[in-house]
């Protein structure tokens, strides 16, 4: 058992100024073969081993206990009194952490970007992994690495949960027949490694991914603020982080383990700590392909370009209008502000976020 | 030989308020409505040299003539103002969106650069 003696951590955890609680979670007792499978982040070509973002990350303690102009803290699970962040999920025995970190991010950035905590958004997970994946090396026993899938995200796209539900073993894609026209993709992503810059992007636009070496003691995670205190290098494990505070000196952070660990799947852990910091991952913007069914527009936009006019969709946000041709772009263009003269309800066909077809009602 | 213009007398006019910047190629809308729930705010705009937004208008008058992308808005309290023609698209565009704002007399947000043309605009 890799299980460590929760009364013996808490007092290693009291001798070292504290801030956490170590208890039986619903993965500190399994063996240390199934503990590493709940992890999966493997380095891949051009991302910092879990050595270097170790180090990065403790090279800016200074900049990440800095005064900055970004918000002293924020939580995405309230904002204003609303939860945009998803529920929490399990990967089980397979070390898909990858698929999950990326996914809650990209499943926040939908509902932040279409204003609506409450939206049903449920992506699939074993679609990233078990389709997209395999082609840059992704499989439970070895895990995966952010930059093929936060490109499966722009360049393929990911169907929701119910066109290949996750399982937690090693399976052939077996994805629905339809999910090309049920994908989300996102129109880009890159990555922040300045501290000042990741506390503003969370503030503004939305969660980061992360990932960090897992050391064995984060295993028994049960509330506070974590830092390492004892164990060895469980592995590599990636998240999303939906939120962080000054005060504090912690990030707040969306897990994978289900409800069972940690303070309800969540965690908090300390600037610097583990790698946490050193690079994380932002997500651009979601593209969207499907009808968006009584709404109404309520602004429009354009400029000095060749056929770049946008809509502003009640509940959905900017749409940009297809511009293929003059008559396409001007034929929805016109009909989008007849709708909005008449405060007329429209249904929207939206390929990838760009209009391309339109009921006025 | 110069394009026309409205006659002036058609309306009265003001100053203009808040500077920002010109938009990059290709460019997206950045502001929200005035009662969007997130990341509300006034109009934004990044990017490069010297232009002016000018917010919260009314168009209270369209003109138009049988000349080359020659098309112009009356804004209450300030006049008569030039749509960008570098684009045939472009002004037909912005021509419809001033048509919106006329009848719908919603409020318009826009960017008038040097030479005093309309480049960008939003229309809520």
């Amino acid at each position: 058992m890799a299980d460590l003696d929760p009364s013996q951590l808490n007092t290693l955890i009291q001798a070292a100024d504290g801030g956490w609680t170590a208890g039986q979670t619903s993965v500190s007792a399994l063996s240390e073969d199934e503990q590493a499978r709940r992890l999966g982040y493997t380095p891949g070509p051009g991302e910092e081993s879990l050595e270097q973002r170790n180090q990065a990350s403790a090279a800016k303690i200074g900049a990440l206990k800095a005064t900055i102009s970004a918000a002293a803290a924020y939580d995405w699970r309230n904002v204003g009194g609303n939860n945009y962040i998803t529920p929490i999920r399990d990967q089980g025995g397979c070390g898909s952490c990858v698929s999950f970190g990326s996914t809650a991010t990209v499943e926040a950035m939908i509902r932040i970007q279409r204003g609506n905590p409450g939206l049903a958004v449920d992506l699939s997970e074993a679609s990233l992994f078990f389709c997209i994946g395999p082609a840059s090396g992704a499989s439970c026993s070895n895990g995966w690495y952010m930059t093929p899938a936060m490109d499966g995200y722009k360049n393929t796209g990911v169907p929701d949960e119910a066109c290949f539900p996750y399982t937690d073993h090693q399976q052939a894609c077996a994805q629905c027949s339809n999910w090309a026209s049920r994908a989300t993709k996102i129109s880009g992503w890159h990555t922040i490694s300045s501290a000042a810059d990741m506390k503003t992007w969370i503030s503004t636009k939305g969660p980061l991914a992360s990932c960090f070496t897992v050391y064995n003691d984060f295993f028994s995670y049960k509330s506070g603020v974590y830092k390492h205190v004892s164990g060895g290098v469980a592995g590599g494990h990636c998240i999303s982080v939906i939120g962080y505070s000054d005060a504090g000196g912690f990030w707040i952070c969306k897990n994978s383990w289900g409800t069972g660990w940690g303070e309800q799947g969540f965690f908090c852990i300390a600037y610097g700590q583990c790698g946490i910091d050193s690079t994380m991952w932002a997500v651009e913007g979601i593209l969207e392909t499907g009808w968006l069914n009584n709404t109404k527009v309520v602004g429009l936009w354009t400029i000095d370009q060749d056929r770049n006019a946008w809509a502003y969709l009640n509940g959905y946000g900017w749409r940009k209008i297809a511009w293929d041709n003059d008559n396409i772009f001007f034929d929805l263009l016109r009909l989008l502000a007849a709708a909005k003269e008449g405060g007329r309800p429209v249904n929207v066909y939206q390929d990838n976020g760009v209009i391309k077809q339109i009921y006025v009602l | 030989m110069a394009d026309t213009s409205p006659q002036q007398d058609m309306l009265s006019g003001a100053g203009m308020t808040e500077t920002a910047g010109a938009a990059a190629v290709p460019a997206a809308p950045t502001a929200e409505p005035p009662a969007a729930a997130i990341s509300s705010g006034g109009v934004t705009a990044g990017g490069i040299g010297a232009s002016t937004w000018v917010n919260n208008k009314k168009i209270n008058a369209l003109w138009s003539i049988n000349e080359n992308r020659n098309s112009w808005v009356g804004v209450a309290g300030v006049g008569w103002v030039k749509l960008a023609n570098n684009s045939d698209s472009a002004i037909v565009a912005f021509t419809m969106l001033g048509a919106n704002a006329r009848q719908t007399q919603g409020n318009v947000n826009y960017r008038q650069e040097s030479d005093n043309m309309i480049h960008e605009m939003y229309v809520w």
